[in-house]
């Protein structure tokens, strides 16, 4: 079992999107998958239609086993899963300050899945808090969508920043851009910053698209609604692109 | 989270349930799509004998176990054909299935059919679906509802949805329709005039005790025949090894019987169909070695130490050659005039001329449990008395000739079980097949060092590749002997067991 994350500090730079609609194109590669909506915000909970059970939350979560199964749900798609985020997740923080290892409760409680699924999906939230921290531990690979503008590279840097400081792997940050303007001269060149040569940077970038920005109407992944739209194809080549990392299933 | 597959009857409708369903749930989302599947096995449906089957759908490999519902999945890319024997498969549970019961024999595809299928997603106030229902109409063409070979529902439950999934269970039970397993293909199979199981090699000839030995004689060769006439096709096109050795097994199995039941048939006539059926066994000697050989070479590499294992590619290179002409040969021989000839010559003797020619013969009227007693009989005792004879220091040839009698007793045995409690008979067979098998691996290891013997000393090439070939084989020659010695140090215990007092009885109490 892999665990990818999805993960930047700032918020709106289309991290729910990307983690949607690469985990669809996992599952229809037959991989067993699953996607944890930890953002309390619980978009992707909502882009599938899964509401939570009303007994469900952040204590419950954590506490993992058979409270943490019981409340994952099937998507509309084969071999695709969610476990549906709760209001109560903005609280996971402070849950964890209160336990034992506790940077090291995330992956302790996912170590469940490791029959169940080929793929587990990590839809954080934005911040750098003890559940990131979590998070950043337990992934085998963290994707950090990055939109092209001054703000970001400094975002960027921090997070590195803060993996030196915590003696975390910085290598397995791979980032990427997000809701690229093409026709926008500053994107343009921020992309070709030379700054940026120092990281993992993915080769495919995700265009700023109507159809993605649809996704909350329809809600139904781009890559199932619209397969051969600009936004579409980006994902599908930044999962091919994925599947070039050492250690991935496919 | 288990799929519940429901037949659905003649008389239930659809449109009605539909109905129900869309009243009961939030909606109702339809989608139809066409697929196709197909099933395989081998020629003579081993797989399907251990309640087994082999099915092709969308992308995947699935082999059901239809007794206890188990399935075991193997994906398979699109437009790439389906791996014809089972060491083609790539490594895991899968494979090491088919090999535990399909052995040598090639996978086939036997029934093709399509599949009409309606999804409903069965949906909550979010228009999310909680459960899933697949209504399948199963043809052979194709064709509408009325051709229909079956008709599935199946409910698939979407996880996290239980009060969905039951909510839709108790309208498909109102509907009347009843759960079936996923054996419910058996039926399919049987509904599309698919019969699985219909071929065997074996004589299993329901014979009645007091029917004349003319009569029984001939209906047992014509089933030979008939055998005979069921793998030349198989045979031609190199599906497998199989065809040829169950063709030449069927001739032999006749030759054992006309040569074994005297006084029955004119001499005229015996003569006569021995003559054909030699020679349909000589042609096809040389082929069948050759088979045999190219089937031990995954074994032989296992007997030699790896620095030894790269001469022996050689050697089946050159094997492999020669089967492909031989096989060129024998192919051109079942299309020549010549065999057609014969074999038409052998069935038409066999026709039920033959009781009117032959009822002139004395023994040709006695009911055949006599005549089948008495052969069984007079060939056990002539076991019992050459394998006492049997010494440490006895010729080998000794050995061969007891391996001859041991099977003659066996077709006699498979020929005539029907005569006999089937119980009683398994057990016979059961002793018998222990003395034959170390009896027949003493042969073939002997037969093995005399062919790389014959090779190497025809050996004339002097390069560096024909010295390592020369060195594999010497390395094989000796491993080979030292399992024949092995083999003939056995010999003495298995042949005491077959020798038992016990055993003895056995046999007189049921051919005495």
């Amino acid at each position: 079992m892999k665990i990818i994350s999805f993960y930047s500090i700032k918020g709106g730079v289309g991290k729910t999107a990307a983690c949607v609609n690469l985990a669809y194109l996992a599952a229809v590669q037959n991989q067993r998958t699953l996607i944890c909506d930890l953002d309390p915000q619980g978009s992707a909970s909502y882009y599938f239609r899964i509401r939570p059970a009303s007994k469900f939350s952040g204590k419950k979560f954590l506490k993992g086993g058979i409270h943490l199964e019981k409340n994952i749900k099937g998507t509309d798609f084969d071999n695709l899963d969610l476990l549906p985020s709760e209001l109560s997740f903005r609280n996971l923080d402070i849950l964890l300050d209160d336990m034992k290892r506790s940077h090291k409760r995330l992956k302790q409680v996912l170590s469940l899945f490791n029959r169940d699924y080929d793929y587990v999906f990590l839809d954080c939230p934005p911040n750098i808090t003890l559940l990131s921290e979590n998070v950043f531990f337990a992934s085998d690979i963290i994707f950090s969508p990055l939109i092209p503008t001054t703000l970001s590279v400094i975002t960027l840097e921090k997070l590195f920043t803060f993996f030196r400081r915590q003696e975390l792997d910085g290598s397995k940050i791979y980032p990427f851009f997000s809701m690229v303007e093409k026709r926008k001269k500053m994107h343009r060149q921020f992309m070709g910053d030379k700054r940026f040569n120092q990281f993992n940077f993915l080769k495919s970038n995700i265009p700023y698209s109507a159809d993605v920005e649809k996704m909350g109407i329809y809600r139904q992944p781009v890559v199932h609604r619209s397969p051969q739209s600009p936004g579409s194809m980006a994902y599908k080549s930044l999962w091919n692109e994925i599947g070039f990392i050492d250690g991935m299933p496919h | 989270m288990q799929i519940t597959n429901y037949t659905i009857k003649k008389h239930q409708s659809i449109a009605k349930l539909q109905a129900t369903l869309t009243k009961v749930f939030s909606g109702l989302s339809e989608d139809r799509h066409r697929t196709e599947f197909s099933i395989w096995d081998t020629f003579d449906w081993l797989l399907y004998k251990k309640s087994m089957l082999l099915i092709l759908e969308e992308n995947q490999l699935k082999l059901l176990n239809f007794k206890d519902n188990r399935c075991t999945l193997l994906p398979v890319s699109s437009g790439e054909a389906i791996p014809r024997f089972w060491w083609e498969f790539p490594e895991g549970p899968f494979r090491t299935i088919l090999e535990s019961i399909v052995d040598v024999r090639a996978l086939l595809k036997m029934a093709d059919f399509k599949k009409d299928i309606r999804v409903w997603r069965l949906l909550n106030q979010d228009e999310k679906t909680v459960a899933k229902i697949e209504l399948e109409l199963i043809t052979t063409d194709g064709s509408g509802d009325a051709a229909a070979v079956d008709r599935i529902c199946k409910l698939v439950p979407i996880r996290g949805y239980q009060k969905a999934l039951r909510t839709a269970e108790k309208q498909l039970l109102f509907a009347g329709m009843q759960s079936v397993g996923d054996d419910y293909i058996v039926g399919v199979l049987q509904k599309a005039d698919v019969a699985p199981g219909v071929y065997s090699s074996k004589p299993n000839l329901q014979l009645d005790p007091q029917e004349k030995t003319c009569e029984a004689i001939r209906l047992i060769l014509a089933h030979l025949v008939h055998i005979i006439r069921w793998n030349e096709d198989g045979i031609k096109k190199d599906i497998d090894s199989e065809f040829l050795h169950d063709f030449r097994v069927s001739v032999r199995r006749s030759r054992v019987l006309l040569g074994q039941i005297k006084n029955v048939l004119q001499p005229a006539v015996i003569e006569q169909l021995q003559n054909d059926l030699r020679t349909l066994g000589t042609w096809t000697n040389r082929l069948r070695d050759l088979d045999v050989y190219l089937l031990k070479q995954d074994h032989y590499e296992k007997l030699l130490p790896e620095r030894l294992q790269g001469g022996l590619k050689r050697l089946f290179q050159t094997l492999r050659r020669q089967r492909k002409r031989e096989l060129a040969k024998i192919v051109a021989i079942l299309d020549s005039g010549e065999y057609q000839y014969r074999i038409q010559n052998i069935e038409s003797l066999i026709s039920s001329k033959l009781e009117v020619a032959n009822a002139s013969e004395p023994l040709g009227n006695t009911p055949i449990i006599d005549i089948a007693k008495n052969a069984i009989y007079r060939r056990h005792r002539k076991i019992l008395k050459k394998g006492r004879q049997i010494q440490v220091d006895t010729p080998d040839e000794k050995l061969h000739q007891l391996r001859i009698d041991c099977k003659k007793l066996r077709y006699l045995l498979e020929f005539f079980a029907s005569l006999f409690p089937a119980d009683k008979i398994k057990g016979l067979i059961k002793q018998l097949k222990n003395l034959q098998e170390n009896l027949g691996d003493f042969n073939d290891l002997s037969v093995q060092q005399d062919f790389l013997s014959n090779y190497l000393a025809a050996m004339r090439s002097r390069t560096a590749d024909a010295y390592l070939t020369a060195a594999a084989s010497g390395g094989l020659i000796c491993r080979l002997n030292d399992a024949q010695r092995q083999c003939r140090a056995e010999f003495m215990s298995v042949f005491r067991q077959y020798n038992s007092p016990k055993n003895r009885d056995r046999f007189s109490a049921l051919f005495k």
